[in-house]
């Protein structure tokens, strides 16, 4: 079953990306006073909701861990944990390339700017803390510390609205400030990262088997 | 332009090197484990004589 959603998810990500591709550089219009690097925010936000995603999938494997002890519930944990650090990695890329042509500066400790940078350690802390100890200690930290950490995905989300921030907020109470041209193409964007998540997931979670598959095999081996 | 295209390329080459490196790891890995249920049937085959 996995590796038919795999295939599925292949050839709809063949489909997407080129269209994707298409939409930000044809499709939606050039920014008046930010200019063409407006565009970069297609894919840094698209990046970011999906970074965000996955922490909450690795906070609901985490839990349904500790629930029934099963290990594929911490193999998807890893899995998404891995992914969710690889696309805040270019959230946390990609936010500087505008920034410093919009905001005169690379960086700033905006809150939202620092509580996303906390973020990506505590989730690189997490894939780390995977990495060593016997196989169910590691297992059992690793579920607690994913739902701890967890704490700061909420945080980084009201981080604009709850303190002051220089961050654009484009989703707010009051609608979305986008053109509908741009808003549509926002959303293609998270739904082809969506599809780009899933797919990753899915190979991921399975290397992450294969690997405990090798361990066992090896163990047997011994005896 | 530069910092649109220089956003667009950190996105892919992350996420295609990435993609890459699982792929590349998981061949390994599936290589790995025809060799090591190999040795253990070699192994149950030498008990069982």
């Amino acid at each position: 079953m996995l590796e038919g959603w795999k295939k599925f998810n292949f050839w709809v990500l063949m489909l997407l990306v080129p269209i994707n591709i298409y939409l930000i550089f044809l499709y939606a219009p050039v920014e008046k006073t930010m200019g063409i690097v407006q565009k970069v925010f297609y894919f840094h936000v698209a990046s970011a909701w999906i970074g965000l995603l996955a922490f909450v999938v690795v906070f609901i494997a985490s839990i349904a861990y500790l629930a029934n002890r099963k290990v594929q519930m911490n193999h998807l944990a890893l899995a998404s944990a891995e992914i969710g650090t690889l696309f805040i990695s270019c959230t946390l890329l990609t936010g500087p390339l505008w920034a410093y042509p919009i905001w005169n500066t690379w960086w700033t400790w905006d809150p939202r700017l620092t509580t996303t940078l906390v973020l990506w350690f505590m989730y690189v802390a997490y894939i780390a803390l995977q990495g060593g100890g016997t196989a169910e200690n590691r297992r059992r930290f690793a579920a607690v510390y994913g739902i701890v950490a967890f704490i700061n995905v909420p945080l980084v989300f009201f981080s604009a609205r709850w303190w002051r921030s220089i961050h654009p907020i484009v989703v707010s109470g009051e609608g979305i400030g986008l053109t509908p041209k741009m808003r549509f193409v926002m959303f293609f964007s998270i739904v082809t990262f969506s599809f780009l998540y899933t797919y990753l997931l899915g190979l991921r979670y399975k290397g992450i088997s294969l690997a405990e598959r090798i361990n066992r095999l090896k163990a047997e081996l011994s005896q | 332009m530069v910092f649109f295209t220089l956003g667009y390329a950190v996105i892919w080459i992350l996420i295609l090197g990435y993609t890459a490196l699982i792929r590349s790891q998981q061949s390994k890995l599936e290589k790995q484990i025809v060799i090591l249920e190999e040795r253990l049937r070699e192994q149950e085959r030498a008990a069982e004589s």
